[in-house]
């Protein structure tokens, strides 16, 4: 089995995550989205480094970095909330009142 | 017969959920008192009237009950795992867990003192 | 009850910690019960939760200070317990007590009627203990983001302010970035290396001829991700708009005290983990960040007004020279890091203590200038020891901030870092100015407004006169803080 094609995959995949959230222009909604799919990256190499090592602590990490997802993603959203009721658009263009 | 034997099983599983679904079926359709008018005979769909435009404006009140959903299905996750290998463990791993839930459910308790769980 | 034996050792070294735990759950319910009859009531839940809060925080700092266990890793070597984490924890728990005496006047004038912020305050002081306690890259990231998660909430906290709701999304996307690069670093080191507990690590790397580019590259990440939380530059972009647009007093809590955490981690990763990558890793990665975050705290802090960003910036220049104390990799290193972290602590409680006074005081939603105008004829002691305060900071004698500049200094020298402790004079030269500036301010410009007098409340005034006492009376006494220092240093060591 050579694990370092699964590597190349999720590697790809929190490139593309952490590159969706610096790129993005519009909606915050994309940024954490992308923040998800680089967690999942991560959890991913977890696994594949789990497997090619014979090691189960990748394995559990895996698990615990699911559960941080799932709470950070529920913050993030209610962040979101409190922003949108404030400003009234989603669009991270317009987040610039603390520029000096 | 003797070809599809390891397939009893399934069987005796399609003739249970089978009885299951006509009783619970059956007993409604037999028993209950039927008062139909508009309201009830219309279509659901959460409270909303379904043949209308989609783009409301959306209820925070769905996005409260997600994400306590979410929260207590997180809880549920870690619950698969133990109980998989709670006979190798010693008696710790059990208090251990029962730990966990009893911090999450003060969490519930607290949930449900300020009032999120409320629908109004 | 035979799991009582296996692990009873880890619960006895554990007790803060589980009795921060079982508070949390307490005064959750406390408030929340009580919370109902309160709004039936018209009466004020705030004063209960502050004494509960400060009651919890002293008894805690007393099981840290008598905790019978000495030096030993626990809990299957997830979390240790040495000479570090106890000083560590001691001077978080201040720190948060600091805090709280603070908070209860500022709620009542800032009108906020939430009791669930002193729970986030204890939340904060566990997830703190348990990130210096830990000794394993799992409970590492689980205790940051603990912590995280609690910071993005407490930015974001004022409701109606669009200050607060955009220092919170920005802190939020941009820590949410820091941790998954600290998740990836660690996949690469779990790679590399087969484990993640920085014991095994440290044996593993101790005579390491050979490192893979894995190593190296998922180092560079764990740090980055750490310095980012720190605030160090490159990773810098974050701290002045969080620091301003936050509540003030939250801003006081993120100045104070995750800083101590997250170097105790930094120190752990970088001293007993990968000790040997010293002369190849450590010593330019440190030297870059520090130098880098000295040069734009000072070019940055010139062209400031706002006075909450020129703080934030101060701190990016006083990572800066932590980093570098860093960078010199000597025992004398880390002395002089653990002083320089109590000493930048103290005084910058002194100082977000009386940016709180103004806050409270002015009726602008952003503090300039032209607020802290006019500070000598209003509160003439106040004035006097701001201005003592700044001296400290700005390095000049012979106040806690020179001692703690000089041992820097000594440990760069020591360890032959010349060129980089002359830039470092050099750019603290640059930055004094800002500092005096404040202080020309104060004394000698004249205001166009009527001044608008108000006291001191009793739990800043408790906070100004620790904290300015031991700053400024420092070189009567200095043997405490230096014998501690050492101590904790040669007990990292060995």
């Amino acid at each position: 089995m050579d694990f370092i094609h699964f590597f190349f995959v999720s590697t790809l995949l929190f490139v593309i995550g952490v590159g969706g959230v610096i790129l993005n222009r519009t909606n915050i909604v994309v940024v954490l989205m992308s923040l998800e799919l680089a967690l999942l990256s991560v959890s991913l190499n977890f696994i594949i480094f789990s497997a090619c090592l014979g090691d189960l602590t990748g394995q559990i990490f895996a698990i615990f970095i699911l559960v941080i997802a799932a709470c950070e993603s529920s913050i993030g959203l209610a962040i979101i909330l409190v922003y949108f009721r404030v400003r009234g658009s989603i669009r991270i263009d317009q987040a610039s009142l603390l520029k000096s | 017969m003797f070809f599809l034997k390891e397939y009893y099983p399934v069987l005796i599983f399609l003739g249970f959920s089978l009885a299951l679904a006509g009783v619970i079926f059956g007993a409604s359709f037999i028993l209950a008192v039927s008062d139909a008018d508009t309201e009830k005979l219309s279509s659901y769909e959460c409270g909303f009237d379904p043949y209308e435009d989609a783009r409301n404006a959306f209820d925070v009140r769905f996005y409260l009950v997600a994400i306590l959903f979410l929260l207590f299905d997180i809880e549920t996750i870690f619950l698969f795992p133990w109980s998989v290998s709670l006979s190798q463990l010693p008696s710790i791993g059990y208090w251990s867990m029962l730990d966990f839930l009893f911090e999450l459910v003060v969490g519930f308790i607290y949930a449900w003192q300020i009032g999120s769980l409320d629908w109004e | 009850m035979k799991f009582a034996l296996i692990f009873q050792n880890d619960t006895v070294a554990f007790l803060p910690e589980l009795f921060l735990a079982i508070s949390i759950l307490v005064v959750l319910l406390h408030g929340s019960f009580l919370g109902v009859t309160a709004a039936s009531l018209h009466s004020y839940l705030t004063p209960s939760m502050v004494r509960l809060t400060s009651g919890t925080l002293f008894l805690s700092l007393l099981l840290v200070i008598n905790n019978p266990v000495e030096s030993q890793t626990l809990w299957n070597a997830i979390f240790i317990a040495d000479y570090l984490s106890t000083w560590a924890k001691f001077i978080i728990f201040i720190g948060l007590l600091f805090c709280v005496s603070v908070s209860e006047s500022y709620m009542f004038s800032a009108r906020f009627r939430a009791y669930e912020f002193f729970v986030f305050i204890l939340g904060i002081a566990l997830s703190l203990c348990l990130l210096i306690s830990s000794y394993d890259l799992l409970s590492i990231y689980l205790s940051m983001e603990f912590l995280s998660l609690i910071f993005y909430v407490l930015a974001a906290w004022k409701k109606n302010s669009y200050f607060s709701a955009e220092a919170g999304l920005k802190y939020f996307i941009l820590g949410s970035v820091a941790s998954i690069f600290f998740l990836f670093g660690s996949s690469l080191i779990y790679f590399s290396l087969g484990t993640t507990n920085l014991a095994s690590l440290a044996l593993l790397t101790e005579n390491l001829s050979v490192s893979s580019a894995f190593i190296y590259f998922g180092l560079v990440c764990i740090v980055s991700a750490l310095l980012f939380k720190l605030g160090a530059a490159p990773y810098h972009m974050w701290i002045a708009d969080v620091y301003e647009g936050a509540p003030t007093l939250v801003s006081l809590i993120f100045a104070l005290v995750p800083k101590v955490a997250f170097f105790v981690v930094v120190l752990r990763i970088a001293f007993t983990s990968f000790w040997s990558l010293f002369p190849t890793l450590w010593e330019d990665f440190f030297c870059i960040c520090g130098l880098l975050s000295l040069f734009i705290g000072c070019l940055c802090g010139l062209g400031e007004t706002k006075i909450k960003r020129i703080l934030a910036f101060s701190s990016v220049g006083h990572v800066g020279f932590l980093c570098l104390g860093l960078a010199s990799g000597s025992i004398e290193g880390i002395q002089a890091v653990l002083f320089y972290l109590v000493f930048y602590m103290l005084t910058a409680a002194f100082l977000w203590v009386y940016v709180l006074h103004l806050d409270l005081t002015s009726n602008s939603s952003l503090l300039t200038f032209a607020d802290a105008i006019g500070l000598v004829r209003s509160n003439p002691f106040l004035g006097f020891g701001v201005v003592l305060m700044i001296f400290s900071l700005a390095g000049i004698p012979p106040f806690g901030g020179f001692f703690a500049k000089l041992n820097i200094f000594i440990g760069l020298v020591d360890s032959s870092f010349f060129i980089v402790a002359i830039f470092a004079v050099l750019t603290s030269v640059i930055s004094a100015f800002y500092y005096i500036r404040l202080i020309k301010i104060f004394y000698f410009e004249k205001n166009n407004n009527w001044f608008f007098f108000a006291p001191l409340t009793k739990g800043a005034s408790i906070v100004l006169v620790l904290s300015g006492l031991i700053i400024i009376f420092f070189m009567l006494s200095p043997n405490l803080f230096y014998l501690l220092s050492y101590k904790v240093g040669l007990g990292l060591f060995f």
